[in-house]
């Protein structure tokens, strides 16, 4: 059976005009120097550095060599601490950080926006105030304090700092859970629950996603701090602060060969574990990210 | 049971409910609350008491004393500091920063927004693009930048020692970079603001015969103001405390023409934390004086965006 198209006056009209176009080229420009950037930095890795003085650019590593990294798991040390154990150091730190700073602005939203009593607003208030006024030149303070409290050169220590409920993850998870109907607490008080039950085995599952989204943009962040552990744990190098170092002081002082391929190889490996949890999690990262955008 | 006591019953029920919900919320908020009084309201008064004392380093072991004499001299310190040539410096290119970034970097943002919410072709392509620099590492970024632009671009334009080492691209090469990688969550941020704009004042805009850029001018950017409002209030709350990435790129012993405040207050802090030196009482009185500046500027500034943004009908 034959079905015509039915007759339309105009063309369906182009999305594209002379602005649009000029967005789509500079975009293009954007994207191509990044990944260029990134592909120079893989190619560079797999090279020697004899290879590297001459050909420095795009060419196709010849000979193709994994030496760059064999030395990075292998050689590369800084104060007695070697490449393993800065990946330890790494994990310890991000994975703690980001426990901590997703779970306690997650359970302070959550009392703030489903209790009802008057004191709550003061732990709102408080977080916009903190948003919105800039406190300068705090850090000798906050070292000092820290010192005081035996957090000082430790990873665990930072944690402690870090576990606020500052911020503007403050603000998605009470949005978060503002927007759950009550329905829910009312059903599972019928039900004989307590509070704590209510909280852990009805709303948290509610606002899982929420919270795994957080929690990745926070363990994101944390892997690639290196100022924090730099100023309050300097002793216990994660490899971000590695990769720092490299860069400042240069290969041969963390056991490196000198050349620029060796530190390619190092920042790849520094930058593929928040790579690849970005390509695992992207659509995730992205959507639930905009879904908590600023009002 | 009678009515009357059953609405006692639930009375006292509810008492109970409500003495049980507020032991629940203070066990809850115990730790936040603790650490929120010492890590904020006990560091920040720490650096008020700090202004008060004096800290020398005598035979290996930092001896300090208090006094008013002590506050007096520690602001007289951070003034003088903030009357010389260093500050200026310092002070210019915060501020030169902070333009350019609002001038160029948010027009860009915005506009690479309305791309992403006009969902044009490639615009999924992009997102992702847009928003990598906030999933790699920074230090990785500015290594892999740095050692390009030094070893390729460096030699090409007749610097053979590289750019970011050359007195005089210093500070472009660092603002080009800044604003370049900057993009990322706000893009994310305003496309999805932009959603929220009505779909028939869109369409009425088309029927009218708008072109993209009268679209985008006249529709969209009203409709993130508020989100623009947000960033340009943090915007002005990070002027004194935004390294822009120098420490990254000259660590320890940056050359004055590319310190920030942002670097400076870090560089003196990583001091004190390295050695126990280091002019920190002096920068606890400075960071207050910077402080009383800029709360007044960021309150203000969003006393002014309130007033002259669009009306919310």
């Amino acid at each position: 059976m034959n079905i015509k198209k039915p007759f339309t006056l105009s063309k369906k009209k182009s999305k594209f005009n002379g602005f649009t176009v000029f967005l789509f080229v500079v975009l293009s420009i954007y994207a191509l120097v990044l990944i260029a950037l990134l592909v120079w930095g893989l190619l560079s890795s797999f090279k020697t550095d004899l290879f590297f003085t001459k050909h420095s650019l795009f060419e196709w590593p010849n000979p193709f060599k994994f030496d760059n990294y064999i030395n990075v798991f292998t050689k590369f040390t800084y104060a007695k601490t070697d490449f393993i154990e800065m990946l330890g150091n790494s994990i310890f730190y991000a994975v703690g950080c980001a426990v901590f700073a997703t779970l306690i602005p997650c359970v302070t939203a959550y009392v703030c926006a489903r209790f009802k009593f008057k004191f709550l607003k003061v732990y709102y208030v408080i977080v916009i105030v903190a948003m919105v006024i800039p406190i300068v030149g705090s850090l000798p303070s906050e070292i000092k304090m820290a010192q005081m409290f035996g957090l000082y050169g430790n990873l665990w220590g930072i944690w402690i700092m870090k576990a606020n409920f500052l911020g503007l993850y403050f603000l998605i998870f009470y949005s978060t859970f503002k927007n759950l109907p009550e329905t829910y607490n009312e059903a599972a008080k019928i039900d004989g629950a307590n509070n704590w039950n209510i909280m852990v085995k009805v709303m948290m599952p509610l606002a899982r996603n929420t919270f795994v989204t957080v929690f990745l943009l926070q363990f994101i962040n944390f892997w690639n701090d290196y100022q924090t552990p730099l100023i309050y744990a300097g002793t216990h190098p994660t490899l971000s602060f590695g990769v720092y170092l490299v860069l400042q002081y240069g290969g041969p002082t963390c056991g490196l060969l000198s050349g620029p391929p060796s530190l390619m190889s190092l920042t790849v490996v520094a930058l593929l574990p928040p790579l690849v949890l970005f390509l695992i999690f992207h659509k995730r990262l992205m959507s639930n990210l905009t879904v908590g955008g600023i009002k | 049971m009678t009515a009357v006591g059953e609405k006692i019953n639930k009375g006292i029920g509810g008492l109970a409910n409500r003495k049980g919900d507020l032991i629940f919320c203070l066990a809850l908020l115990l730790w936040p609350t603790i650490q929120f009084a010492i890590f904020y309201v006990g560091v920040n008064f720490n650096s008020i008491l700090l202004c008060f004392q004096k800290i020398e380093f005598v035979d290996g072991v930092n001896v300090s004393s208090w006094g008013l004499e002590n506050f007096a001299t520690n602001f007289k310190d951070a003034f003088t500091f903030m009357a010389g040539s260093l500050f200026g410096s310092q002070l210019r290119l915060s501020l030169l920063f902070w333009i350019l970034g609002l001038i160029v970097g948010t027009s860009l943002g915005m506009m690479f927004s309305y791309f992403i919410y006009k969902k044009l072709r490639g615009y999924s392509f992009f997102r992702t693009i847009l928003f990598l620099p906030s999933i790699i590492s920074i230090t990785v970024v500015i290594v892999l930048y740095k050692t390009f632009i030094n070893i390729n671009i460096g030699p090409a334009m007749g610097y053979p020692s590289g750019i970011t080492d050359e007195p005089s691209l210093m500070v472009p090469q660092l603002i080009f970079f800044t604003l370049w990688f900057s993009f990322g969550t706000s893009v994310l941020m305003y496309s999805n603001a932009m959603c929220n704009i009505s779909t028939e004042v869109v369409e009425a805009a088309e029927l009218d015969g708008a072109t993209g850029f009268k679209e985008f001018w006249h529709i969209s950017l009203p409709g993130v103001y508020s989100t623009f409002c947000v960033f340009f209030v943090s915007s002005v709350a990070g002027i004194c405390t935004n390294q822009h990435n120098v420490w990254t790129f000259y660590g320890t012993e940056a050359p004055e023409q590319v310190q920030t405040i942002g670097y400076y207050i870090f560089q003196q802090s990583h001091m004190v934390s390295e050695s126990g030196q280091g002019k920190y009482t002096m920068l606890a009185a400075f960071g207050i004086i910077l402080t009383l500046i800029a709360v007044p500027l960021t309150l203000g500034a969003r006393k002014l965006l309130e007033r002259i943004g669009p009306s919310s009908t």
